[in-house]
């Protein structure tokens, strides 16, 4: 419980200097409009032509991208800087966690936060919303509840994949690109675009190497009643919580160890 | 120019320092070369009489596109360096370097550059020949003239990112407008769909903007979209939107000199 207390105040601070730059904030909510809003736009332009990818229409594509983007905004709310460890370690600010009475890692969540993340979530929310009004999606009590379970493990396993990435900055001293990588299968391709449009390699890929696909692609086919019992993959539609739990448990395992041999860069 | 070169050259050396990433790289664009092949080829399957070139055509525009991306990222650096320099307050030293900014800038990132055509342009275009049926230009001519509108795309890139990076000097945190630049980056420039898909509406603003200088012009003369005549006018184009942004980057830099706040300095 301690630590949850100190957390939370890591984090009161870390937003305390965020707001002492007001106009940023503003030119982030543009920011966010912008970046989303001309993701989708481009979607739109490939969709106004082919009516649709794979099967899938408009509204359940925003609602594909919806689903990721509330996940996302709330992993990069609170963990986005996770992704610059390597400068941590680099510029050997990463060594002053290290001589506080307090765990490395509780010190380095509650490094930062990066408020942006609620414009993320308002934005996200929007497409959710507009796109299950137009879709006339009902759900019911069991789906919602699971959605709402989706979006934090969406939330787990980005976290997962980037804390599991970043610790091997430990050994190498540079994980930028190598998160880089990953980052570019996970927003280029499986944020907007339904699976079904690649390859079986990458489908594969996705599902059992980098498990984005969890994020958004496989519970939202369920949720859009895309799918139903007895087809395969259906149990698929149900995995994100134990994906989540699973890399969550990697990453915690990698991070431990790269601590253990951590050698300060020494500069 | 001799001072241009030397900058050139150790930015160079301090691209190759990392090795490892060299592989990684290769790794990333062929990750989002194969997201490119697949797309293309599966809308092309649907519908090829929406198409008005053939596969190869848009499936080497759809690689490339992506491709190039990649190695243009080098410029990136330009606008990190300029926020990052405002960030720390380094940014005095640029002030009192008896060098104008502009040219230094442009002399180190040339170097970035051309590690990165090297190590990551080529191998990711060998890599596409090999794997994913990438066809090179159909004639000797196309191929030059591209290479030339490469080096202006890569001017038009470099002053973009000079003048989103010097709007730092203005909000200092200036992360989210270097996202949303991307962003508007990608869908004007014609990399996430080409612009001849775009709605009239959307076409008219693309053209307009300076973006499709970077992506859309060069490789419309790789694929051979364009006659010699339609190609020089459109190199015509990148040289004039090159000229004009960098004069708008000496302009604001001067102009900056009296907005400046440096931190902690």
């Amino acid at each position: 419980m301690d630590t949850l207390r100190i957390y939370f105040k890591l984090v009161g601070i870390a937003v305390k200097s965020m707001t002492q730059f007001r106009l940023d904030f503003l030119v982030g909510v543009i920011g966010v409009i912008a970046q989303n809003g001309v993701n989708l736009l481009a979607i739109g332009v490939i969709l106004g032509r082919f009516h649709d990818l794979a099967g899938w229409t408009v509204w359940e594509i925003v609602f594909l991208y919806g689903i990721w983007m509330v996940g996302n905004s709330l992993y990069s709310l609170l963990f986005l800087h996770l992704t610059f460890l390597d400068e941590y370690i680099i510029e050997g600010t990463f060594d002053r966690f290290l001589v506080r009475p307090l765990s490395p890692f509780l010190q380095l969540i509650g490094e930062a936060v990066n408020m942006n993340g609620i414009a993320d979530a308002i934005f996200g929310l929007a497409c959710l919303g507009l796109s299950m009004a137009n879709l006339g999606l009902a759900l019911n009590l069991i789906q919602w509840a699971y959605m709402c379970a989706v979006l934090l493990c969406a939330a787990l396993i980005e976290l997962g994949i980037t804390l599991f990435f970043a610790s091997t900055a430990f050994w190498t001293g540079r994980s930028g690109a190598l998160i880089n990588t990953v980052n570019q299968v996970n927003w280029n391709m499986t944020q907007q675009y339904p699976l079904e449009m690649f390859g079986r390699g990458f489908r594969l890929f996705v599902t059992c190497f980098i498990p984005v696909a969890f994020l958004n692609y496989y519970p939202a086919r369920w949720l859009l009643g895309k799918i139903t019992p007895g087809d395969p993959g259906y149990f698929l539609s149900f995995l994100s919580p134990l994906v989540a739990l699973l890399l969550l448990s990697a990453a915690r395992l990698v991070w431990a160890k790269g601590l253990r041999q951590y050698t300060s860069t020494g500069s | 120019m001799k001072l241009f070169l030397s900058f050139t050259r150790l930015e160079f050396l301090a691209a190759s320092m990392y090795r490892g990433e060299f592989w990684l790289r290769i790794a990333n664009n062929l990750v989002v070369m194969y997201g490119a092949y697949w797309l293309w080829n599966t809308l092309y399957d649907r519908q090829p009489q929406i198409f008005t070139i053939s596969r190869e055509q848009m499936l080497a525009y759809g690689m490339l596109a992506m491709l190039m991306d990649t190695f243009f990222s080098a410029s990136n650096h330009v606008r990190y360096y300029i926020m990052g320099q405002v960030r720390t307050g380094a940014i005095q030293m640029d002030l009192l370097r008896p060098l104008d900014l502009v040219f230094h800038l442009l002399a180190r990132n040339s170097g970035q550059m051309i590690f990165s055509v090297l190590t990551q342009g080529l191998p990711g275009f060998l890599a596409g020949a090999l794997f994913l049926g990438l066809r090179p230009p159909s004639n000797l001519q196309d191929g030059l003239l591209f290479l030339l509108s490469l080096l202006l795309a890569y001017l038009v890139a470099f002053t973009l990112n000079f003048l989103v990076g010097m709007v730092a000097v203005y909000v200092t945190e200036a992360q989210r407008i270097s996202w949303a630049y991307y962003a508007l980056l990608r869908f004007f420039s014609g990399q996430a769909v080409p612009l001849w898909f775009f709605p009239p509406f959307l076409a008219q603003i693309a053209y307009l903007l300076p973006f499709r200088c970077i992506i859309a012009v060069p490789l419309s003369i790789y694929i051979g979209q364009l006659s010699f005549q339609e190609a020089l006018s459109a190199l015509g184009l990148q040289a004039l939107w090159a000229a004009a942004l960098l004069a708008a980057c000496q302009l604001t830099w001067y102009r900056a000199h009296t907005r400046l706040t440096v931190q902690g300095g």
